[in-house]
C-alpha cells in the first residue's frame, strides 16, 4: 500500500515539474498574454495591410502575420517604445517578405512581382485587393511596393524606410521618386484606357 | 551634365508633417504656400491621399487572426525551440560519439591492416598483390587524421544545421 501511495506520490511530483518546466518556457516569451494582447491590437491591422498590399495575397499576409508575431515574442529584448515596436514589427515582416521571394525564385514558382491576384476560395477574398491603387501596384517591384506602402500609407521617415527595408538613408528619397512617378503612370494609364475607366 | 529630378526637397518635411497627424490644409504657412505652386508636392499629396484611403480600406476588411490563437501558436514555438535547446547537448554527444567511433573503426582497420594481408596472401588468387607494410607511428598518425577529419565534418554539419 505504502509502496502504491510513494509511486503515486512520485508521478504526481512528475507531473509538477513538467507542467512548472512549460510554464517557465512560456514565460520565457517576451511578454505576458495579456500585454500581447493590447500590442497586437494596435499594431496587426497596419501590419496585415502592408504584408497584404506587398505580397498582393492576402493568405500570404494572413500566415507571415502570424510569424511575425512569433518572431517578435521570441525576442530576448523587445522594444519597449510604441513606435519603435511598430517599426521592428515592420522590419520582421520586410525580412519574412523578402525570405519568401527568396524561397519562391528557389522553387521556380510564380514570381510574386506578378502573383498579385488572390486565391478565389479563400475566406479573404472579400479583401479590397482589386483596386486601382492594387492593381498598379501589383505591377511595381516588391521593392517600389515596400517604399511606397511604408512611406505614404505608413508616414515613415526615410531614416525608418532605410532601416526597415536595409537600405541607405540616401538612396531612399530617389527610389521613391522613381517609384512614385512610376505608380501614377500606372493608375494613369489604367483610367485613360478605354473600357477600364 | 544633366541631373535626373528626384523631386522637391520639401516633400521630406511635407511628409513628415503628414506623418504626425497634420492634413494638408493644416500646414504651417510656408509649406502651405509652397504646396499650391509645386507640382511635385501637389502629386505627392495626391498619392498620399489615395493610399491613406487604400489603408483605411484595408485595415478595415483586414481579417486577423484571434490574439489568443497567434500567442498559442507562439508559445508551441517557444516550446519547440526549448526542447531542441534542451536536446542540442544529446545530439553534439551524438556526433562526437558516432565520429570518434568511426576513427577508431578506421584506426582499427588500419592497424590490422598487415595481418589481414597476410590472411588474404594465403590464397592464391592474391598471391601476386603487392602489400605495403606501414611503421607503427605512420599508422597512428593516419588513424588521428582520419579521426580528426571525422570530427570536422561531425561539427560542419551541426554548423550547417544552425
Amino acid at each position: 500500500m505504502d509502496q502504491g501511495e510513494n509511486m503515486l506520490a512520485r508521478a504526481i511530483t512528475l507531473a509538477r515539474g513538467g507542467a512548472a518546466r512549460a510554464k517557465a518556457e512560456v514565460q520565457s516569451l517576451a511578454m505576458d498574454e495579456e500585454s500581447f494582447r493590447i500590442v497586437y491590437e494596435r499594431t496587426a491591422r497596419p501590419l496585415w495591410a502592408y504584408l497584404a498590399r506587398v505580397s498582393g495575397n492576402p493568405a500570404l499576409a494572413d500566415d507571415l502575420l502570424q510569424e511575425c508575431y512569433c518572431r517578435f515574442l521570441a525576442l530576448a529584448n523587445p522594444p519597449e517604445e510604441e513606435a519603435h515596436r511598430k517599426n521592428y514589427l515592420f522590419r520582421i515582416a520586410t525580412n519574412l517578405l523578402r525570405d519568401h521571394w527568396r524561397a519562391t525564385r528557389r522553387h521556380g514558382e510564380t514570381s510574386i512581382e506578378t502573383a498579385d491576384v488572390p486565391s478565389e476560395d479563400h475566406d479573404v477574398a472579400n479583401v479590397p485587393l482589386r483596386s486601382d491603387l492594387g492593381q498598379a501596384l501589383s505591377k511595381l517591384k516588391p521593392k517600389e511596393r515596400q517604399l511606397l506602402w511604408l512611406a505614404y500609407a505608413e508616414g515613415a521617415s526615410h531614416r525608418e524606410i532605410a532601416r526597415t527595408s536595409g537600405m541607405k538613408e540616401a538612396s531612399v528619397r530617389p527610389l521613391l521618386f522613381r517609384a512614385r512617378k512610376k505608380l501614377l503612370a500606372l493608375i494613369r494609364g489604367a483610367t485613360l484606357e478605354p473600357g477600364k475607366a | 551634365m544633366i541631373m535626373k529630378p528626384k523631386g522637391c526637397e520639401n516633400e521630406v518635411r511635407i511628409l513628415e508633417a503628414l506623418g504626425q497627424g497634420v492634413t494638408p490644409e493644416t500646414l504651417e504657412e510656408p509649406l502651405r504656400s509652397h504646396l499650391a505652386s509645386c507640382p511635385y508636392c501637389a502629386e505627392m499629396i495626391s498619392v498620399y491621399e489615395l493610399f491613406q484611403a487604400d489603408s483605411r480600406q484595408l485595415c478595415a476588411a483586414a481579417p486577423l487572426p484571434n490574439a489568443g490563437r497567434v500567442w498559442w501558436r507562439a508559445s508551441l514555438a517557444a516550446r519547440q525551440a526549448a526542447a531542441n535547446r534542451a536536446l542540442r547537448p544529446i545530439l553534439i554527444a551524438e556526433r562526437i560519439a558516432l565520429a570518434i567511433g568511426g576513427g577508431a573503426l578506421i584506426a582499427l582497420l588500419v592497424l590490422a591492416a598487415p595481418w589481414l594481408a597476410g590472411q588474404l596472401t594465403r590464397f592464391k588468387v592474391f598471391s601476386t598483390t603487392v602489400v605495403y607494410s606501414l611503421s607503427l607511428s605512420s599508422l597512428i598518425v593516419s588513424s588521428i587524421i582520419a579521426c580528426l577529419l571525422l570530427m570536422a565534418g561531425a561539427l560542419y554539419t551541426l554548423w550547417a544545421e544552425k
